[in-house]
């Protein structure tokens, strides 16, 4: 009995007045966002990218966490959603005062409110589930409202991901080592694609005017690339024209490209 | 004319890439790899000269480098200077010089004769390479000699083109692009005049600078430099490789702090790198070799 008369203690407990954090009166103002003032020595830097991040989060989401200033309209937390409250051009941002801190107090608050989220961590694995549930279940959803940046979304959607981590070069041990006839019988004259890529079995000198037209803006042209091209950043950073006359070469690049699971090649008629 | 030595040498052969590292490292290459490059200081004991041999008999050409190079720095590292001035000293000046000239006329003595060649001891500037190389030839060995063209003259260039059928050419690869282009292609256009001589670019791999000149060989170890650091950014075979992969091709790669014993097992995904590199330079040099047999049909069209 006495050890159950504890446990209610203990659970009572949590209600003392003092263990309960003051409310501060968390009345929700509308003001306007240029009413608002920013703190002049905020070390929080705010770059374009972050706040037009901020904007697409707002757009899809609403203004969801109020702007917290002290009792003259001093930002101490916030300076980015009024920053992208001002390019929105807002009338009326929400905004919770919190009367009655120092100067030094509130000094503290406005690096401690960025640097204590971020000693918070993700789980990376539950991240690449979360955005693979939400591009295929909610497919016309915008995955860059997140935050992250496009090439890790793509990292995370990758079906590798997870299942084998990046750094221990779990890919390598599915490519083939081979210098045998490749999978993809290509024919001297085709045209194949990969992901956007271009895949030309032409010759450089006498055939120029079959792959010029490939090289658009934006393409690198690769004349006599290796197999393991497709698995390259620049193949990640720019769309790849490659151009090789053999045959048996142009196979083995389809061939990684497919081993890597970066997607089927096709033909182009 | 002088036949420098090695019976794997066919003059009629052309664009080969020497993949160079050591022995070990050279087990990787050597299932796909057409055509090797050892140094002497590689080949520590009679079992590293083993393997090589080895890789001979599987029917891969061998080049045999000096291993000064590697001297030249340790020595500069130890005294504090540049490996430049290092490379300048004469060879009595060099610590270790005369056990790396034992050792070097002992391994060519063993497998020079049936290998595709060997490079002369390029150390001290033309005069005493000279003495070197007639050292060496005294000796009953025939070394392919070393040029340097920022250092040796034009006319220690036509020296050893009129003398020598293939000569060895340096100064490329610790030159600027700009300058990297201007020597390979002034190599190639001083060339027409001797057209028996062979020209081995040292230290370059074949690359879209030189897929354009049709010189005969070149030698690097950058094919394996990407997958020794794991994750590093480097640029061989005319391309980023390493980093240069997408982010699934990178690996965890446990390298040597220098104390203790250095390891020896090797990271599975480290090996599967290293073949796929040594893939990667086989299909690009046989890549160059067409490039460079078209560019040759395309001329003759035009003539």
């Amino acid at each position: 009995m006495k050890t159950k008369a504890k446990k209610i203690d203990k659970l009572m407990s949590v209600f003392d007045e003092e263990k309960v954090p003051p409310s501060n009166g968390h009345e929700v103002e509308y003001l306007p966002p240029g009413s608002l003032k920013p703190y002049e020595r905020n070390p929080m830097k705010h770059p374009p990218e972050q706040i037009g991040l901020i904007v697409r989060s707002i757009e899809q989401f609403g203004f969801t966490v109020p702007v917290l200033c002290d009792e003259n309209n001093s930002i101490l937390a916030g300076h980015g959603r009024q920053l992208a409250a001002l390019q929105m051009n807002l009338a009326l941002v929400p905004v919770i005062h919190r009367r009655g801190l120092s100067e030094g107090q509130k000094k503290a608050y406005i690096m401690a409110d960025n640097q204590i989220a971020r000693t918070a961590d993700f789980d990376f694995d539950l991240v690449a589930q979360e955005l693979k549930s939400l591009a295929e279940d909610y497919s016309d959803f915008d995955l860059g409202v997140i935050g992250f940046a496009d090439e890790e979304v793509a990292k995370f959607l990758d079906p590798l991901f997870g299942k084998q981590a990046p750094d221990t070069g779990a890919l390598l041990e599915v490519l083939r080592v081979s210098l045998d006839d490749p999978k993809h019988k290509v024919e001297h004259g085709q045209i194949w694609e990969a992901a956007g890529h271009c895949v030309a079995c032409l010759d450089i000198f006498t055939e120029w005017e079959k792959w010029i037209s490939e090289l658009t803006p934006g393409s690198m042209f690769v004349p006599y690339a290796g197999p393991l091209v497709l698995l390259t950043k620049r193949a990640k950073a720019s769309r790849l024209v490659i151009v090789n006359p053999l045959g048996h070469v142009c196979g083995m690049i389809l061939d990684k490209f497919v081993e890597a699971g970066l997607g089927k090649p096709k033909l182009r008629k | 004319m002088i036949k420098t030595a090695g019976k794997q040498f066919d003059p009629r052969s052309q664009q080969l890439y020497f993949v160079a590292v050591g022995p070990s490292d050279l087990g990787a290459a050597a299932h796909v790899n057409a055509n090797i490059l050892c140094a002497v200081n590689n080949m520590a004991n009679e079992k590293d000269v083993e393997t090589v041999r080895g890789f001979m008999s599987e029917g891969r050409n061998l080049l045999i480098d000096s291993g000064v190079f590697n001297l030249s720095i340790v020595h500069a590292r130890k005294h504090g200077i540049h490996f430049y001035e290092a490379l300048a000293l004469a060879p009595e000046h060099i610590d270790g010089f005369n056990d790396l000239f034992d050792r070097y006329v002992q391994i060519c003595r063993t497998i020079g004769a049936e290998s595709w060649g060997y490079i002369e001891i390029d150390q001290g500037g033309r005069t005493n390479k000279t003495k070197i190389r007639t050292r060496l030839e005294k000796l009953g060995l025939r070394p392919i000699p070393v040029y340097h063209p920022l250092t040796d003259g034009w006319d220690y260039f036509d020296y050893l083109a009129a003398r020598y059928d293939r000569i060895c050419y340096g100064n490329v690869v610790d030159s600027e692009q700009d300058v990297r282009l201007r020597l390979v292609s002034t190599a190639y256009i001083r060339q027409r005049k001797y057209p028996h001589l062979w020209i081995h670019l040292l230290g370059l791999t074949p690359n879209e600078l030189v897929h354009s000149i049709p010189v005969q060989s070149c030698d690097s170890s950058s094919w394996a430099a990407a997958v020794r650091w794991g994750s590093s950014d480097c640029f061989a075979l005319g391309k980023q490789v390493g980093d240069g992969f997408d982010h699934r091709m990178t690996y965890k790669y446990r390298k040597w702090d220098g104390v203790g014993e250095r390891p020896t097992g090797r990271n599975p995904s480290h090996l599967q790198a290293m073949k796929l590199s040594a893939l990667d330079a086989e299909i690009i040099c046989r890549n160059w070799a067409g490039f460079c047999g078209r560019y040759r049909e395309a001329l003759c069209e035009n003539k």
